[in-house]
């Protein structure tokens, strides 16, 4: 928040280019796994910032009901993401999905197979499925980026493993 | 509620490819450049606001000054018989001089020749009363009253000659009505023996200058009398 106050009174762009390092990789992670492109990812982190520089007077103003800037920008980029994965209905996870390079020592078939069951999953559940086993991520810190408790995240967490072991077994993935 | 998932398909989504850990130059150069768009904007709207807020400072000042203006010079509201009232001419009443101390006059303002003389002519009538009274009546002659009944705001226009000359007037009258006394008294021997001859020169000096035929009577009477022992 002192950061950003400097940057409102003096224009100072070190300012926001400091805090561009400090949250951008928290940021470009829970977007991505949302809208699971890395350009998608990227557009929603930079809006994320703009608005932060637009609405600064406003959340330094508000600084004493809300003093966590990174959590702002979280809500932020998080709600960007899912208005570009709702613009894009069909937006798949990962482009590398799309022709998913076969890890060592697996068949190609299993891994597009794989990907291809966690793209139809609805994007909470795989924003979590990446968070949790791609990030290796905890409930709390999950819960804290889809803006949900950690109740509400084992939940989705559930939901999610239950598809993908069906998806799986109707694939022939072999467990 | 279990999310234990397989260990192959676990280890499948571990193997996925990794979010960016950074924002690619386009992006951070956008990033950084809308926040110099984004303060210049704000401090134009500061200022801005700024400048409104002062302006309607100045406009509220003003119409506040404006206000108290038209209520100070806005003339109480008057009915008909208000109005009626103040289309009479005003009439002042002889003004009441105050009692003049001896040896010294009001008139000396407006004429500049009664000092002296004035109280030594009252003493030697006997009263001041006679000679204020009488003063008062030679004030009350047509001029003064034609002074007195011009209306104010004619008065307060007139011109400082004009007012001179009205006041020149009434002094001339006065003079000739107090020599009038003395001679008066003269003639009925009430002067004091002591106070005679001052009371006649007195009165003499009240005459002179004066060019109207009775002034001129009187004076040449006095005349004769300061000759005669």
């Amino acid at each position: 928040m002192q950061l950003l106050g400097r940057y409102l009174r003096q224009g100072d762009e070190a300012a926001v280019a400091t805090l561009v390092d400090r949250h951008q990789a928290d940021l470009l992670r829970t977007a991505h796994a949302i809208t699971g492109e890395a350009q998608a990812a990227q557009d929603a982190v930079q809006e994320a910032f703009v608005r932060l520089c637009r609405d600064a007077a406003t959340l330094v103003g508000a600084a004493g009901t809300r003093s966590s800037v990174g959590g702002w920008l979280c809500t932020v980029a998080r709600n960007c993401a899912l208005d570009a994965v709702r613009r894009k209905r069909h937006a798949p996870l990962p482009e590398q999905v799309r022709q998913p390079t076969p890890p060592q020592g697996t068949p190609a078939d299993e891994a597009g197979l794989l990907w291809a069951a966690v793209a139809r999953l609805p994007e909470l559940e795989r924003a979590a499925i990446v968070l949790r086993y791609r990030d290796g991520l905890a409930y709390d810190a999950i819960a804290e980026r889809l803006g949900k408790t950690s109740n509400h995240v084992g939940v989705i967490l559930n939901q999610a493993v239950t598809r993908l072991r069906s998806d799986a077994r109707l694939a022939g993935i072999s467990p | 509620m279990s999310d234990d998932l397989d260990p192959r398909l676990a280890e499948l989504l571990r193997r996925a490819p990794s979010a960016p850990m950074a924002l690619d130059e386009a992006h951070r150069q956008a990033v950084l450049h809308e926040a110099r768009q984004a303060w210049f904007r704000a401090q134009g709207r500061r200022r801005r606001t700024f400048l409104a807020t002062a302006a309607a400072a100045c406009l509220a000042a003003g119409v506040a000054g404006w206000s108290l203006r038209v209520v100070s010079e806005t003339p109480l509201p008057t009915g008909p018989a208000m109005t009626a009232a103040q289309s009479v001419p005003v009439v002042l009443p002889a003004a009441a001089p105050p009692p003049a101390p001896a040896g010294a006059s009001m008139v000396d303002a407006v004429g500049g020749s009664f000092a002296v003389p004035e109280a030594t002519m009252a003493k030697a009538l006997g009263s001041e009363a006679p000679a204020e009274q009488e003063r008062h009546e030679a004030l009350a002659t047509p001029a003064a009253n034609h002074l007195a009944e011009v209306p104010l705001a004619a008065r307060q226009d007139a011109a400082p000659a004009r007012r001179a000359r009205a006041a020149d007037l009434a002094t001339r009258d006065g003079r000739i009505v107090l020599a009038g006394l003395v001679l008066t008294a003269e003639r009925e021997g009430r002067l004091p023996p002591a106070e005679r001859i001052a009371a006649l020169r007195a009165a003499r000096m009240q005459l002179d200058g004066l060019d109207l035929p009775e002034a001129q009577a009187q004076r040449a009477e006095l005349d004769r009398l300061l000759r005669s022992p």
